[in-house]
């Protein structure tokens, strides 16, 4: 059963990249967790500070933040007992070896308790500590603080098993039903987008009208604390970890206990269900259809589209976010403008002339690029089709610009749209909606040739680099921006620092091009097809 | 042993469908190939054989134009494989030892996106694809499902209908029977002969050296990058029965 448990572990955390890359990439992770511990921690300490006079809002906030964080642990839970019980090559594996269903189970659950014990601690503590620093806890609270995790765990793993089968059952529908999967992520697309837009729309109007003092208003605070007893069963936990209130204990156990036993016995059966019985797909009927033989070209674009549409990545990533473009696109340049004509912004901005003009510009560039890097993956996502492009009598060049200009023209539409928008609705001025869309067309552009030329360098199975797009997709912008502004603040025109920028990235990408044209068929041939 | 009695009689009218002059091709320092010369005649069931990592693969992959090579000259059909690569694809059809379909598609989108891009009409299309599913038994109402929900075996005779859709002069399969299931080899077996007798090549490797010397008309076993022997099974019915301990000998020596 250990080996069982370290196959897991293994299969969670390993990676086909290598040392240097994954030692880079446990950074990115270890240094985002930290942000996000601080900011968590700032936050709550910050809000402490302000109510820590009023009876009982101390351990309410307590409560909210820890039922945030019990609502972000059941669906990572979800996720990661997906991956576990429901992982289809990973049943296939356990079926060839002498190892019973319920050795597989127990060592399954065993992996869930550690990794959401480490996650929670993680989350959690930070929250204790930074509730003990500030209400002044005896030393007790804190040592009691480190078992949350492992009380915590049967409620938020038990709601987590007792939905995981049927998440499962709903994501493998998904894959069979392309649109309904694509009007999904629209919907959660679009509501993320509105509630992003209001939450930003209040944060502007508080900060705009100086009114964030409004928030801890006596009346809002007592109006928050009656919320408290709504929390169930989160406040129970309040009661055992802060209040010391022992007795609230055993009906939160027994309440965990229960899901998690009817959770647990459901996972069981689905589990032996899945792994005994076929889970491929049963044949669809076989309805007349008109054939549809088009011309060669006409093939290669609709195999990318499918390509590209293929999974749920490329649908959030690429396409929804496409759609949704235009929209986020003005919300977030709106409130930019509003945040620097307010307050103390105004006056650092009359200082440096077109800084927000630039700042708008950057965010045009960079959202356009951003979003485009989710679908130029275009050697990657061929796989081990790699051979079908190398031997269907196409040409090398047209299959590549194929493959090229399909996620170029989507994200180019989305971008003149978003142009259109932003002009239309007064978000940016003509001038700069007509610069930002030609200096984003061509680092599209270039962008673009860059990712092709770092795909085709891909070699034995292993991943693309992407150190000189990141420059081009973030640095670049970020660059000419910082030296527009200065250049601005020394009185260049803004028409003149367009122009050196369009010129610029043209200059810049232009050696990459006469490269890739170059040296296209070369490294074409010696792309490996991944077996 | 090298090149033990190679069949130099072949008969003058024959028509060259595949040509390989004077293959070498190296990856790094390493040189895999050293100098392959063969020809391979229209109406033909030739067998490509050879131990694991002596260049089978290699010169398969340099003769459909999926590998560059440092130095010779491979035709196809007449056309050369890297000034007319174009017109050689098309003079071929290729099975993969691992199906290379593509999985987001369902198997009868992939046969359409094929059947498109070689320009068939819709009329041979449906003749063909249909009497190739059958053959192969591939359930058509299957060809409704995405090929991602299709088992191994199924992938391959996907593709191995596939291949044929075009009506290809050459008939390439590496390692064809990997994953199928028994009937579907011998019905394989049973195409791949037809195919032949229908004036067309079938260029085949396969470590079955069982399937190799019933079925194949000529064989040839490469070693260390070389031709180590060229046999024509039809004009010396002993190779036939004794291909397994040639093979075994090669590469004992």
């Amino acid at each position: 059963m250990l080996n069982l448990l370290i196959k897991d572990f293994k299969l969670m955390f390993s990676s086909e990249r290598s040392l240097s890359k994954r030692i880079i990439s446990g950074v990115v992770t270890v240094l985002f967790v930290a942000c996000f511990v601080v900011l968590e921690i700032f936050l709550f300490s910050a809000v402490l500070n302000k109510i820590k006079d009023f009876r009982q809002a101390p351990e309410a906030f307590m409560t909210l933040f820890l039922a945030v964080v019990t609502i972000l642990m059941i669906v990572a839970g979800v996720l990661q007992a997906k991956k576990l019980f429901f992982n289809e090559k990973d049943i296939e594996q356990l079926t060839r070896y002498p190892v019973t269903n319920s050795q597989i189970i127990l060592s399954k659950l065993i992996f869930l308790f550690f990794s959401h014990y480490a996650t929670a601690i993680l989350f959690v503590y930070p929250l204790f500590i930074a509730y003990g620093q500030t209400i002044t806890m005896p030393v007790w609270f804190y040592y009691i603080a480190l078992f949350y995790p492992v009380v915590s765990f049967f409620f938020e793993m038990g709601i987590a098993l007792l939905v995981v089968y049927p998440v499962w059952m709903f994501s493998q529908f998904l894959k069979k039903h392309l649109l309904l999967e694509f009007g999904l992520a629209m919907v959660l697309l679009l509501a993320g987008t509105y509630a992003y837009s209001n939450i930003l729309s209040l944060f502007i109007e508080l900060v705009a009208n100086n009114q964030l003092s409004i928030i801890f208003s006596t009346e809002n605070i007592t109006k928050f604390v009656g919320i408290e007893k709504y929390l169930f069963p989160i406040n129970f936990l309040t009661d055992v970890f802060v209040d010391r209130k022992y007795g609230s204990l055993w009906p939160y156990l027994s309440m965990g206990v229960g899901i998690f036993s009817l959770g647990l016995t459901v996972t069981i059966f689905t589990f032996h269900y899945v792994r005994n019985l076929s889970i491929t797909a049963k044949s669809r009927p076989l309805r007349e259809r008109k054939v549809k033989i088009t011309s060669p070209i006409k093939a290669l674009i609709k195999k990318e589209i499918s390509l590209l549409t293929k999974g749920t990545d490329y649908i959030f990533t690429f396409s929804g976010l496409l759609i949704v473009q235009p929209f986020l696109l003005f919300m977030i340049v709106s409130a930019l403008n509003t945040i620097f004509s307010a307050g103390l912004f105004r006056y650092y901005v009359t200082v440096v002339p077109n800084f927000i003009t630039l700042i708008d510009f950057l965010i045009i560039v960079m959202f356009t690029l951003i979003i485009n890097q989710g679908a130029n993956n275009y050697v990657t996502m061929e796989e081990r089709t790699i051979k079908n492009m190398k031997t269907i009598p196409i040409s090398y060049k047209t299959q590549l610009i194929v493959k090229m200009m399909i996620p170029f023209a989507m994200s180019f539409a989305s971008l003149f749209l978003s142009s259109i928008v932003l002009v239309a609705f007064g978000a940016v001025s003509v001038v700069t909606g007509i610069m930002a869309f030609l200096f984003s067309t061509v680092s599209l552009f270039v962008f673009d040739v860059i990712s092709l030329r770092e795909e085709l360098h891909i070699r034995h199975g292993k991943p693309r680099t992407t150190y000189i797009s990141s420059i081009y997709s973030y640095l670049l912008p970020f660059s000419y921006v910082i030296c527009g502004i200065i250049l601005s603040y020394l009185g260049t025109s803004l028409a003149a620092i367009y122009l050196a920028g369009i010129l610029l990235i043209i200059l810049l990408g232009l050696p990459h091009l006469v490269y890739v044209k170059q040296n296209m068929g070369s490294l074409f041939m010696d792309l490996e097809a991944i077996n | 042993m090298v090149n033990e009695k190679p069949a130099t009689n072949q008969p003058q009218q024959r028509e060259v469908v595949i040509s390989i002059k004077d293959l070498h091709k190296s990856y790094g320092p390493k040189e895999v190939l050293k100098g392959i010369d063969l020809d391979v005649y229209a109406g033909e069931l030739f067998g490509f054989i050879g131990k694991n990592g002596v260049g089978k693969s290699t010169t398969i992959d340099c003769v459909i134009g999926a590998k560059k090579f440092n130095q010779g000259e491979i035709t196809l059909n007449g056309y050369d494989i890297i000034q007319e690569p174009i017109e050689a694809k098309y003079s071929y059809g290729y099975v993969a030892s691992e199906p290379s379909c593509y999985e987001s598609m369902t198997g009868y989108d992939y046969l359409e996106f094929v059947a498109s891009i070689y320009g068939i009409t819709e009329g041979d299309f449906v003749r063909n694809y249909k009497y190739l599913c059958t053959r192969l038994s591939l359930d058509l109402k299957e060809l409704a499902n995405p090929v991602s929900d299709y088992s191994h075996g199924m992938k391959q005779k996907l593709c191995l209908a596939a291949s044929l859709l075009h009506n290809p002069k050459i008939w390439v399969l590496d390692e064809p029977t990997v994953g199928l299931d028994i009937m579907a080899v011998e019905e394989l077996k049973r195409m791949m002969r037809e195919y032949a007798n229908h004036g067309k090549t079938v260029f085949v490797t396969s470590h079955n050296i069982d399937l190799v010397a019933k079925l194949c008309d000529r064989v040839c076993i490469i070693n260390k990058g070389k031709i180590a022997a060229l046999y024509d099974l039809n004009r010396e019915p002993n190779r036939r029965i004794q291909l397994a301990k040639i093979f075994m000998d090669i590469y004992k020596n």
